[in-house]
């Protein structure tokens, strides 16, 4: 009997510790901060960005008759270096398959201007600003990257990965172990989808089509 | 959503191009693990070996289809990083018809399989089987897995064309410490098979231009991921104790703790099969701790569920619907618990449409009219079937009544069966139990005097294997899971037929393997499940019901009909676990012993059902009729290739016969279940058959 009431006991306190250890999680929230450099005023609350950070929204889109899809990547990363400094960088990747022209890819590396702000992240520098479910580029022409331009938006709600206590998202349970690498979260499997987008010249119509949309860090 | 998926309240609105969505009450987001894990990239490290896989089926994109229309595929296998240490990891949600099915490692899904191989991963130049197919069919990459969850199980086969310029090259930030790139492709095709618990088709279907990421060491992945490499409790330690807060540490030293608790409870008492003892004294501890008789009340067996659920399913699915509400509905955490709650509440006592104890006297119901066997009537009083010579049969032949009946219970446990049968029979029949547990025994003797059966139902200690009974001594034998505790299956029918009268009838359910045949032999899973399985319930091993119905013959039995009623019975594990979730306090109550007695007994239910679920352990059903003496007895040829050997066995002789006159019924996902449970689906085999060979001898 006493070792039962142990048990009991122990597995409440677990479950206390860490329900208590991330009640604490509000503190070091960093929404709301636009990410322009490696550096941060301490002084300035909720600027308190961490030395080592990334995040990468990836976004997929589909046609209706899933005839095109186009998929992209927007990031970013900061990396400590261990000596007092650190190093930073934002990206943008777009790869594209029409069906019938040789699929396309498109890689450029930018100065550190991801902005997170209420959930919509913004490359200022490309004018691409993606949230859960709409995309916006307005992209200029440059070495890397061609004419970019269109937006596409949620048509209706989608589905996406519920997001309960004891599951927070897709990594399940284990979103509540510290020190994993990387966190992965969903924002939706399937939402049907308005708009279209031009990649240099060439539009890909996605009016009827379907998102896919996750984020990493 | 964030990656944490920690939910919180936030305000105002936000600007989506161009239309204000309000957040108010809404439900956000917030990074702050980047303070505190020490994310590297979101693509993979070098250890982090990563494929991903999105498809969407373009097919079923429409903008008038609802939602139950949508189809989405999300796949993530890794090697997941953690602290100085690694384990596999996976994740599979799969939308269909509008509803989102998770397999995924946190979920208790398993990876039955996994085949995967990339020309363009670290390790493309390794020989295995995934490159062999891949390279027959001029594929750029292939992976290929099967995964099986509590109620489905999902098997996806992907494919990544060659094609000049592709992949895509996705370059890691140059300042990153991670893999340089990671090659993003659009053109796979992807193929998926969904299927139910009972292997009814649930989805099947494929689709192009899908996206799929494949990088590190592909392969090798694999190969871990099928040798299910995990991390160790010490890894898990130093992971933890070098990054963790001192409420972390106190968090998992107390799941050490408990960890250790049950592990030495574990290496306490295994229960291996040593010889009839142990079965005797395993049961003894069954009884004696009274928790198989709490939950599973005096029939302690499978239940029988017409349709393949008991409504586990349903509830399972009532409280999906609640979970996937929550993140939409529920503004707070508060109400995230209370919604959990409710999920809990609903699982425990949520509707149900079978009860756990009835279905169990159901079970025998349903066996007994499916033998044949007729309330109130003497087995010997049936009429021989057409396989029989009828007119071999002796005209003295026993009477239609009940008079008189025995009829003798092989592991009857604490007499569940044995009382029911007696009032199956009526009050002249007398039932005698065997079994080799004194405990159940004393147990089975008590409950039955308080039922009043004392004067038709006794109990005796006696080997099945060598029961000493006089020869045909009783009408019927009844054996209800007590073949997969014997150790010679030949010797436990033989001396069946010993003790039956001629044209008494045996009726048996046994825990059963599925055909094991030279062309489709155990995989190594499968030979693992089933010592699992053996090592925890005192068990010698299981043998396919067919090779019941193949060894069975040269005894001297005819009109045998064999079953596979694995839908049927598939759902009393989880319910079961059901059952012990709602008795919990009780459980603690029985102290700590019992309780981590029943946890591990939950253990081998796991196992037990997934065992089923794969298709490597079957529910057999098998009844036959002991012929008369003279009566001739005809067996079917196996195989019409096999025909022409002469095959016949006359009831007494010692001639061994390899063919068996059978009927066999199998069950399977478009069977409907009858009141008889002798579904039309049945396989029968004649000795009218043209591919029987008949030659009759007389003894």
């Amino acid at each position: 009997m006493s070792t039962c009431v142990a048990v009991t006991g122990a597995m409440v306190l677990l479950v206390a510790i860490y329900v208590g250890h991330f009640a604490d999680m509000d503190d070091f929230g960093y929404h709301g901060v636009p990410l322009t450099s490696c550096t941060h005023d301490a002084s300035v609350p909720g600027s308190e960005h961490p030395s080592s950070f990334f995040e990468g929204w990836y976004t997929k889109l589909v046609s209706a008759d899933g005839s095109q899809s186009l998929a992209f990547v927007a990031g970013a990363h900061v990396r400590d270096d261990h000596d007092g400094g650190c190093a930073a960088e934002s990206f943008l990747l777009i790869v594209t398959d029409n069906g019938v022209a040789t699929p396309q890819r498109y890689y450029t590396s930018l100065p550190p201007t991801l902005d997170v702000t209420n959930g919509v992240v913004s490359l200022n520098e490309t004018s691409v600003r993606v949230s859960r479910n709409s995309v916006f580029f307005d992209v200029r022409q440059s070495q890397d990257m061609p004419r970019v331009t269109g937006h596409v938006a949620a048509a209706k709600a989608g589905h996406f990965w519920p997001v309960t206590p004891l599951n927070p998202g897709a990594m399940g349970w284990f979103g509540w172990i510290p020190g994993m690498q990387c966190y992965h979260g969903i924002f939706s499997m399937s939402t049907y989808i308005d708009g279209s987008i031009t990649i240099d010249g060439t539009e890909f119509n996605f009016d009827g089509g379907r998102l896919y949309q996750e984020k990493g860090m | 959503m964030c990656a944490r998926g920690v939910t919180f309240r936030v305000g105002g609105g936000v600007s989506q191009i161009g239309d204000l969505v309000s957040h108010t009450r809404g439900c956000g987001c917030r990074g702050t693990i980047l303070t505190r894990g020490k994310p590297a990239c979101l693509l993979p490290l070098p250890t982090y070996d990563y494929c991903r896989l999105v498809f969407q089926a373009a097919g079923a994109a429409s903008r008038k289809g609802d939602r139950r229309r949508s189809h989405a595929l999300l796949w993530y296998v890794v090697q997941v990083p953690f602290g100085p240490t690694h384990f596999p990891g996976f994740i599979v949600g799969f939308l269909h018809d509008g509803q989102l099915h998770k397999f995924a490692t946190y979920t208790g899904a398993q990876l039955t399989s996994i085949r995967a191989w990339s020309a363009w991963a670290e390790d493309a130049d390794e020989e295995c089987e995934a490159r062999a197919v891949a390279n027959e069919r001029g594929l750029d990459g292939f992976i290929d897995f099967h995964v099986v969850s509590f109620t489905h199980s999902i098997h996806i086969t992907a494919s990544i064309p060659s094609a000049e310029s592709w992949p895509a090259r996705l370059h890691a930030p140059i300042n990153g410490s991670m893999t340089p790139f990671v090659y993003e492709a659009l053109n796979g095709k992807i193929d998926v098979v969904m299927k139910d618990a009972s292997g009814g088709v649930v989805f099947n279907g494929s689709t192009l231009h899908s996206g799929v990421e494949i990088m590190g060491l592909a392969a090798d992945l694999a190969f871990r991921m099928a040798n299910q490499d995990a991390v160790s409790t010490w890894d898990v330690a130093a992971a933890l104790t070098s990054q963790a807060s001192w409420c972390q540490l106190l968090g998992f030293a107390a799941c050490c703790v408990l960890l250790l608790a049950a592990l030495v409870h574990k290496c306490k008492a295994q229960r291996h099969y040593n010889d009839g003892k142990s079965v005797g004294d395993e049961y003894d501890a069954w009884t004696q701790d009274q928790v198989l008789e709490h939950f599973w009340g005096e029939h302690i067996h499978h239940g029988y569920y017409p349709d393949g659920e008991i409504g586990y399913v349903t509830r399972m699915h009532h409280c999906c619907v609640v979970l996937d509400l929550i993140p939409t509905v529920s503004p707070s955490c508060c109400c995230d618990v209370v919604c959990v709650c409710v999920v809990c509440l609903l699982m425990v006592f949520g509707s149900r449409n079978v009860d756990f104890k009835l279905s169990k006297v159901d079970m025998n119901d349903r066996l007994l009219a499916w033998a044949g066997v007729q309330r109130g009537v003497c087995p010997t009083a049936a009429a021989p079937a057409a396989v029989c010579d009828a007119s071999a049969v002796p005209s003295a032949a026993p009477s239609s009544s009940s008079s008189g009946i025995r009829v003798l219970d092989v592991g009857c446990g604490i007499g569940g069966s044995s009382r029911y049968l007696a009032r199956f029979f009526g009050p002249t029949a007398s039932v005698t139990g065997i079994t080799l547990s004194p405990a159940q025994r004393a147990r089975a003797t008590e409950i039955t005097a308080q039922a009043g059966l004392a004067s038709q139902v006794t109990f005796e200690i006696r080997d099945a294997l060598a029961t000493k009974f006089p020869d045909n001594t009783f009408d019927l034998v009844w054996t209800m899971e007590s073949g997969e505790h014997m150790p010679d299956k030949s010797a436990f029918m033989k001396e069946i037929a010993r003790v039956l009268k001629p044209g008494g009838r045996v009726v048996m359910a046994t825990w059963c393997t599925r055909d094991v045949t030279p062309a489709t032999p155990f995989s190594s899973l499968e030979r693992t499940r089933l010592e699992r399985v053996y090592k925890e319930w005192a068990l010698p091993f299981f043998i396919s019901i067919q090779e019941y119905q193949r060894i069975t013959p040269p005894f001297g039995f005819c009109d045998i009909k064999i079953g596979d009623w694995t839908r049927y019975a598939l759902p009393t594990w989880p319910h079961s676990v059901l059952e012990g979730a709602k008795g919990i306090v009780w459980l603690l109550l029985r102290g700590p012993a019992v309780f981590f007695r029943t946890l591990r007994d939950v253990y081998a239910i796991w196992h037990m059902h997934y065992g089923y679920v794969e298709g490597t352990i079957k529910y057999g059903i098998f009844t036959a009729r002991k012929g008369y003496p003279g009566e001739v007895v005809v067996h079917a040829a196996q195989e019409q290739s096999e025909a022409s050997p002469v095959d016949v066995t006359s009831v007494g002789s010692s001639h061994v016969s390899s063919g068996p006159g059978v009927e066999e019924e199998e069950s399977d996902s478009d069977s409907d279940s009858d009141s008889d449970g002798d579904s039309g689906s049945a396989i029968r085999r004649h000795a009218t058959s043209p591919a029987t060979a008949l030659v009759a001898t007389a003894m």
